[in-house]
């Protein structure tokens, strides 16, 4: 095992900033060394990218009809 | 509308370039325009809420901090200079009511206390018992990986179950990680926004997106291995 080799232990500290690219370039190298041989931790990163994905759908909230229209009241009084 | 208005949306005034989606908003909104004023609502009403939501103690008062805020747009909306975006300009003014809401109510303690990263613990991404041991021949390495997530789980994924369990995990989180993660992964901001707006370091932004990411995750990952079990 090489000395700076990276573990597991410390990739999954590394995944958010990986999958943000925001990681410098040679830790970034040494994620991309450690996943050449780990099929864990791709299926690791894999399930975090999922995971980012899926709280980017939740944005679901939309205007209540009750807030619209007391909303719109306020717009039409501010023109009068 | 005034019919002489197809190319050129407003005179004078007019901040909006072209493909600025707001700056139209903006413009139509000066010029006293109500499908204006209800298109910028659907756009930003419900994260304005949500965000006032962290500040404030109820849904109710985090209503009352967003009415105020738009009173507040309509009210300046002619000194707006477009020199920063419409939704900087508006993000201010919503954190500005809602900070002197919070500091009204006397229950809200400083935000900036709040999403310190340190004030939230040193927790791990993964369970350290899911890597082998220090003294072990793969000390570090999984001992018990993650599952890799395939056509079944995808299925599972986008049930809206699904999302209801992530929007609790979500409410559960501390109030810098929830923050976080609302703004960057759910609300789409980038980072430098999200710093901004909470008055975070870039460090302690990512260090609170990382930690809510994992923790969410995490409990999807608990609710898939929950697969083989019968729903009900």
């Amino acid at each position: 095992m090489i000395a700076d080799e990276l573990v597991c232990r410390e990739l999954v500290e590394l995944a958010s900033d990986y999958l943000d690219r925001t990681l410098p370039p040679e830790a970034r190298a040494r994620v991309d060394a450690h996943l050449v041989d780990c099929p864990h931790c791709a299926d690791y990163l894999a399930q975090m990218r999922r995971t980012v994905r899926l709280l980017g759908s939740l944005r679901t909230d939309s205007l209540s009809a009750e807030a619209k229209a007391s909303l719109v009241r306020l717009f039409q009084r501010s023109r009068q | 509308m005034s019919p002489e208005a197809p190319a050129v949306p407003a005179r004078g005034l007019a901040t909006a370039t072209p493909g600025d989606v707001d700056g139209r908003l903006v413009d139509g909104l000066r010029a006293g325009d109500e499908a204006a004023f209800v298109a910028l609502l659907e756009r930003y009403h419900p994260a304005l809420v949500r965000l006032a939501a962290m500040y404030v103690p109820d849904r109710a008062t985090a209503e009352d901090v967003v009415q105020e805020t738009w009173i507040a747009v309509l009210k300046g909306i002619d000194r707006f200079e477009g020199r920063s975006a419409f939704k900087t300009w508006l993000y201010r003014i919503l954190l500005n009511q809602a900070r002197q809401r919070g500091k009204r109510e006397a229950r809200s303690v400083p935000f900036s206390a709040l999403v310190r990263a340190g004030a939230e613990g040193d927790e791990a991404a993964v369970d350290p018992d899911r890597f082998f041991p220090p003294g072990h021949a793969d000390a570090g390495h999984w001992a018990s990986p993650p599952r890799e997530w395939g056509a079944s789980a995808e299925e599972r994924l986008l049930a809206s179950e699904t999302r209801d369990r992530i929007t609790a995990e979500i409410a559960a989180l501390p109030p810098g990680q929830r923050a976080v993660i609302e703004l960057r992964d759910v609300q789409g901001w980038t980072a430098p926004e999200v710093c901004h707006a909470l008055g975070l370091s870039e460090t302690n932004q990512r260090v609170l997106l990382h930690r809510a990411r994992s923790k969410v995750r995490r409990a999807l990952e608990r609710y898939l291995d929950d697969e083989g079990a019968p729903d009900r």
